[in-house]
């Protein structure tokens, strides 16, 4: 039976002697070099996915961060406008009741002034008046005093004046 | 008359009769199976394979003992 | 039309006979080694070429593996891929050209001695000469005529070949299995008698499998020339224009076999492998 398949225990052992180096030869010049170039490219790979979601996560953070500063900024600037329009009310509130009490002050000042200079005005009249009245007079008593009629009808007048108030 | 040949076509012509039913049964199925859920057809394709080579190897013997015989 | 199912004898190398088969398979062992030096010596990283052909092959065995043992079945990957190149390679060889034609005939001088003794009966004897054959070849009325001797013949079409990966694998997956789960745990398997003819039909049935379908091409192939002959008779023209229509068809076919034998020996393997190696997974169950 087997001689008639043409089954040789000696070639049996050569295939299976010739398919053993072949199998040792092939793992180790071959499959493995393809192993740890497998591995190295499922390791890179890995890495690579690995490196990507750590460059999302830190983006992602990044952009909220950013999106924060944003939040911020715009919350500083609206404060401080705010800040800024209240400084400047206040101001300007001040500077007002400034100039207005300066204002006053100086029409203070100057209504004292004019009074001042009122009164002197009517002080140096007065003063001029009298002597203006009294040069008249004396120039008028000079020249009446030579003309008694004058005189006694001065006298008469200022006399019944004297009577009349008597009375 | 030569028995002899008339034993080799026997025995791969009966030999060869359920392997055929089989394979045609498997190669339907197969197509049956790609038909209705067509994602998997690289799965079904090796499963196929597979079943095909265990059933031709039954027309294999035949075909082994009718070359035998002589 | 003469195809025997033994491999034909070449030549004696001291007691070791060198028959056409083991050379046609030391011709795709030593195909494969060289290839295998000469892209492992200038191994990229960036695969090309002949080294992208065999990260693929690799890749596929490691898929199919880790999908049917875990992560277990990458250690067996080496093994898987050697046997599909090897059977590969040596099916493919055997479709080329020359094979199975390319020869020399040989005649039994020995036998020539007495063979004229009876040259005038020689239908009459046919039949008893051939019944003692083995007995006294000098007495075969054949003995003298010139035997065709093929120089290559496909590997995998001699059971040799086919019966020493059939008993590596078996033994292989054995050992696996007893150093996985221990020698009493493994022969557990086979408290009934019918799992150790299982065994054996596995051995039986492995190499059958590969000789049958390999064997069975290439009389498929020695019988369409055959009919291409009868055919086309001596014209050359006809020989080119009917041969392409007849024999090429068939050719495609032993490609397709020879890859589907090849993947199916891996996949068998693979999957025999899994019933007896015991993963991780299955021993963190008990």
């Amino acid at each position: 039976m087997l001689e008639s398949l043409g089954i040789n225990p000696v070639l049996l052992i050569a295939q299976a002697i010739s398919f053993g180096v072949l199998y040792y030869v092939l793992n180790k010049f071959l499959f493995s070099q393809i192993r740890t170039a497998l591995d190295e490219r499922t390791a890179a790979v890995n890495k690579t996915l690995a490196d990507k979601s750590e460059i999302e996560h830190r983006l992602q953070a990044f952009e909220q961060e950013q999106k924060a500063a944003h939040k911020k900024a715009a919350e500083e600037v609206q404060k401080m406008m705010v800040e800024a329009k209240d400084a400047a009310a206040a101001t300007k509130a001040e500077l007002v009741a400034k100039a207005r009490d300066s204002a006053n002050a100086e029409i203070v000042v100057a209504q004292k002034r004019i009074e001042q200079e009122k009164l002197n005005a009517e002080v140096e009249v007065s003063k001029h008046a009298k002597s203006l009245a009294q040069s008249i007079v004396q120039q008028l008593l000079a020249e009446k005093s030579s003309d008694p009629q004058w005189q006694q009808e001065q006298i008469k007048a200022s006399l019944e004046t004297l009577k009349q108030s008597k009375s | 008359m030569d028995l002899t040949q008339l034993a080799k076509a026997l025995a791969i012509g009966i030999g060869a009769i359920g392997p055929g039913i089989g394979l045609g049964i498997i190669g339907g199925k197969a197509v049956e199976a790609v038909g209705r859920n067509p994602e998997v057809t690289g799965q079904i394709r090796t499963i196929m394979i597979l079943g095909m080579a265990f059933t031709e190897a039954v027309a294999i013997y035949a075909l082994v003992i009718s070359l035998i015989i002589s | 039309m003469h195809i025997s199912l033994k491999p034909e004898l070449l030549f004696n190398l001291g007691p070791f006979p060198v028959t056409n088969s083991i050379l046609s398979s030391w011709i795709a062992t030593l195909l494969l080694i060289v290839l295998a030096i000469v892209v492992g010596g200038n191994f990229k990283r960036i695969p090309s070429g002949i080294q992208h052909i065999f990260e693929m092959i690799y890749e596929m065995f490691e898929g199919m593996a880790t999908e049917v043992m875990g992560k277990a079945g990458s250690k067996f990957v080496p093994l898987l891929a050697t046997l599909f190149l090897f059977i590969i390679t040596s099916n493919w060889l055997g479709v080329l050209p020359g094979v199975g034609s390319l020869g020399f005939y040989e005649t039994h001088v020995a036998a020539s001695s007495d063979s004229h003794a009876a040259p005038a009966a020689k239908d009459a004897h046919a039949t008893p000469a051939a019944k003692d054959a083995h007995a006294a070849p000098a007495k075969d009325d054949h003995s003298g005529e010139p035997v065709f001797v093929p120089l290559f013949r496909g590997a995998n079409a001699d059971l040799n070949t086919t019966f020493a990966l059939a008993i590596i694998v078996m033994v292989f997956i054995h050992v696996m299995g007893i150093k996985s789960a221990g020698l009493s745990h493994h022969l557990a398997h086979f408290k009934n008698p019918l799992e150790i003819v299982s065994e054996f039909s596995k051995v039986l049935s492995f190499g059958f499998r590969l000789f049958g379908n390999v064997f069975a091409g290439e009389v498929l192939l020695t019988a369409m020339a055959s009919i291409l002959v009868i055919i086309t008779g001596k014209s050359l023209l006809l020989y080119g224009v009917i041969g392409g229509f007849i024999v090429t068809p068939f050719l495609m076919l032993e490609f397709f076999v020879g890859f589907i034998q090849a993947f199916v020996f891996a996949m068998l393997t693979l999957s025999f492998l899994s019933l007896f190696y015991k993963t991780e997974n299955s021993e963190s169950h008990h």
